[in-house]
């Protein structure tokens, strides 16, 4: 295998791709197709440049259906080189997370690229079914209600409102900030013009299909489609053309595409933060929420956001939501808040959550352990002025915290009468084809063996009650400081009070007829 | 301005497909081999990928001197094991139209019990003979299945292969454009039924992705070894 130039004239050296000869490259089965070319994988890795194609990783070929210029692919594929020498914990991150292509595949035209390298989904996204092959463990099976995957293919994914749902958003953010430049201690990078030398990457499709997910061993993304990514770059030798956003409207997703862009124009960067708020709240509300057919039809949005019980003891944060309101806004598209502001967010929220830990995990695993910045815009108590809170006239988001019901899902076998695959044992049918009640989701517990009352001993006894007591007094007193929750806080301070007072009765009633006697009064 | 209320336990409209196999005595041999061969694929490719299976409903109709229901109406992702079909008598179209009519409306009472809201729903039918029942008798069965009054009337894609007559597929289409396919003159059936069945999950996964638009399409399926019957544009 041999690196092939490419035509000079390239000014920096992130504007030089990798190039590898089609001649060159043994590609082995097809492992998917779709509109813009066929994916293979790629059987003889090739070793050109340490670092990025001599680390071992599996790599794919995806053949181009339509071959381009190499200098219109040039900026996406030197992307990843460029932020290499220049924020490496921000290369680290696109590395760890996605599949941005690390070099392109040439004919024996000159200049003409026919496919590209990317690396291949590492074996944790995938997933299997109860009764088939390995699939791509796709943000579908996280935007689904999970009593429904468990039920239809025997995935278990953690309940809505869970810590590793807003982790796995976390590590999206994370990317995202990457990508966008945002975050990482630079004016120049806020604004929207592009850092000389360094390109900020618009995936543009970032949908439930090209986002994968893992919780194993530590909860992660991997994006894929990224060759369909534009770079807008300032380099000064770039041609004209790669300095806009986007080369031209790449295919996106219906039902995750950014209502703001008209049929026909290429996805931009706000595209990218409409569609990381929209993870949030599928992935942390486990639902498909229907919501760009009506953003498109007009009239403000109100999202209602079902949260675990659960959730009651985290105070207000008005301000996450004011970021899924920000994010899904189709008035106020500039105000879109950036993933740095997502991602400082986030790790306030696991934080609260008591899953600080995860987020910890989530960075050490993407290679980059500096907690986000926030983008100046996200108050939080790492130092930074915490402005007003942005309001937008056209969403609203509201979490509703409820308890969850018991699965209605079941499985759907042949008609009556009629034989299935498996002969007369397959499943009957409840009715004209409507999932049967299932056996409801099981609730996992510790019971009273984790209050250790089953071996208590006094002083461990007083411990915990003591810890529970102080425990139920900060809840309230934080609930009363958080607006929003203030009358559950004084509701619950209420509470504590009473207890208080029946507490003290006993201890009095104890000590007038137990204590005093014996000690003589 | 207007409020748009969206919770949790919203789902989309669902889009429901009904496939209605001919399954007479000339179906014997092969060609119905090949329809259990390839229904698992229907499920696999529909019903294993969350996103597809959350917006298709499908069930499975056979007809012959009369018409069954051997997969009901079902969310593809919940169905354990597909059916297989066995080759009864004759061709009655009429029992499949009059049994489709009637599915139909009962279907869709009972999901929009469940709560679901339905697209216009769409019938796959399938043939490979000329209907045995008289033509007034079907015709009229077929005139009360589309009956644009009866507000639950499907769409219709005909397909036909081995002695079909494309008039009378285009009929059963409504003699509505790329609605009605042949298969190819001399077509092996061990050919045309796969690649039949796998233009009609085409057609399912891309009709489903028109779905989450909230403007829904029935995309007509990709068939190298049939054409489209040509029909007229009214006036």
């Amino acid at each position: 295998m041999s690196a092939v130039s490419v035509p000079d004239g390239q000014g920096t050296p992130g504007d030089t791709p990798l190039c590898v000869s089609a001649q060159d490259l043994v590609v082995g089965q097809l492992l998917a197709e779709g509109g813009e070319g066929k994916v293979f994988e790629v059987r003889t890795a090739p070793v050109l440049r340490d670092g990025i194609l001599g680390t071992g990783a599996a790599f794919v070929y995806k053949e181009l259906r339509q071959q381009r210029e190499v200098l219109e692919l040039a900026p996406t594929v030197s992307f990843l080189t460029a932020l290499e020498a220049m924020e490496p914990g921000l290369a680290a991150r696109v590395r760890a997370s996605s599949a941005w292509p690390v070099a392109l595949v040439v004919g024996e035209a000159p200049g003409v690229a026919v496919g590209c390298l990317m690396p291949r989904a590492p074996g944790c996204f995938w997933l299997r079914h109860r009764d088939g092959g390995p699939r791509l463990a796709t943000l579908s099976y996280l935007a689904s209600d999970p009593d429904r995957m468990a039920f239809a293919y025997g995935t278990v994914v953690p309940p809505p409102g869970a810590p590793p749902r807003v982790a796995v958003v976390y590590a999206l953010a994370r990317l995202l900030e990457a990508w966008q430049g945002t975050g990482v201690g630079s004016d120049a990078l806020q604004g929207s013009v592009p850092r000389d030398g360094l390109g900020r990457a618009v995936h543009g499709d970032l949908s439930a299909k090209n986002v994968l997910w893992s919780l194993d061993p530590v909860p992660a993304v991997y994006v894929l489609d990224c060759d369909g990514a534009t770079v807008a770059t300032a380099s000064p030798s770039a041609p004209a053309r790669m300095q806009a956003w986007g080369r031209a409207a790449r295919a996106t997703t219906p039902n995750w595409d950014d209502p703001a862009v008209a049929p026909g124009v290429a996805p931009g960067l706000p595209s990218d933060r409409y569609l990381l708020g929209l993870a949030f709240l599928r992935v942390v509300g486990a639902a498909h929420f229907p919501l760009q057919a009506r953003q498109r039809g007009g009239g403000k949005l109100n999202v209602d956001l079902e949260l675990p019980h659960s959730w009651r003891r985290l105070p207000d944060m008005p301000r996450l939501w004011g970021l899924c309101e920000r994010s899904l806004s189709v008035v106020d598209i500039d105000g879109r808040p950036t993933p740095s502001e997502w991602a400082a967010g986030l790790e306030e929220l696991l934080q609260e959550m008591g899953s600080a830990d995860l987020a910890a995990r989530v960075r050490a695993s993407q290679g980059d352990q500096r907690p986000s910045l926030g983008g100046g815009q996200f108050g939080d108590e790492r130092g930074r002025s915490s402005p007003a809170l942005v309001t937008v006239p056209d969403v609203e988001v509201r979490p509703v915290l409820r308890r969850r019901k018991l699965s209605a899902w079941g499985l759907v076998g042949p008609a009556p009468g009629v034989q299935g695959q498996l002969g007369a044992g397959g499943a009957t049918l409840a009715g004209h084809g409507r999932p049967r009640p299932g056996p409801g989701s099981v609730a996992v517990g510790t019971g009273l063996a984790g209050l250790g009352v089953g071996n208590p001993g006094l002083r461990q006894f007083v411990g915990r009650c003591a810890e529970a007591w102080g425990a139920a007094h900060r809840l309230a007193l934080r609930l009363m400081l958080s607006r929003g929750r203030r009358v559950d806080g004084f509701r619950r301070f209420i509470w504590v009070l009473v207890l208080d007072l029946v507490a003290a009765c006993v201890l009095l009633f104890l000590v007038g007829e137990i204590v005093s006697p014996w000690i003589g009064l | 301005m207007t409020s748009n209320y969206v919770g949790t336990e919203e789902r989309y409209a669902v889009f429901p497909f009904y496939l209605c196999l001919d399954v007479s005595q000339s179906m014997t041999g092969e060609p119905v081999a090949q329809v259990n061969r390839e229904l698992p694929a229907i499920r696999e490719s529909v019903g294993q990928d969350p996103a597809v299976a959350e917006v298709v409903r499908f069930g499975v109709v056979t007809f012959s001197d009369v018409a069954r229901t051997v997969l009901p109406l079902s969310d593809l992702a919940l169905v354990e094991v597909m059916p297989t079909v066995e080759v009864e008598g004759r061709t009655s179209y009429a029992a499949a139209f009059d049994h489709l009519r009637r599915l139909i409306e009962v279907d869709y009472q009972t999901g929009r019990l469940s709560g679901e809201r339905w697209y216009r729903p769409a019938v796959m039918f399938v043939s490979d003979g000329r209907p045995t029942d008289p033509d007034e008798r079907w015709r009229e069965a077929h005139r009360r299945l589309v009956d644009p009054l009866w507000r639950r009337h499907p769409n219709i894609l005909a397909f036909g292969f081995g002695d079909a007559v494309p008039d009378v597929l285009a009929a059963v289409a409504e003699n509505k454009p790329n609605r009605a396919f042949m298969a190819t003159e001399g077509a092996n059936p061990s050919t045309v039924v796969p690649e039949l069945m796998a233009g009609l999950v085409q057609s399912i996964v891309s009709s489903s992705a028109s779905a989450y638009t909230g403007s829904p399409q029935l995309v007509p399926p990709q068939l190298p070894n049939m054409q489209a019957i040509p029909v007229d544009e009214l006036e």
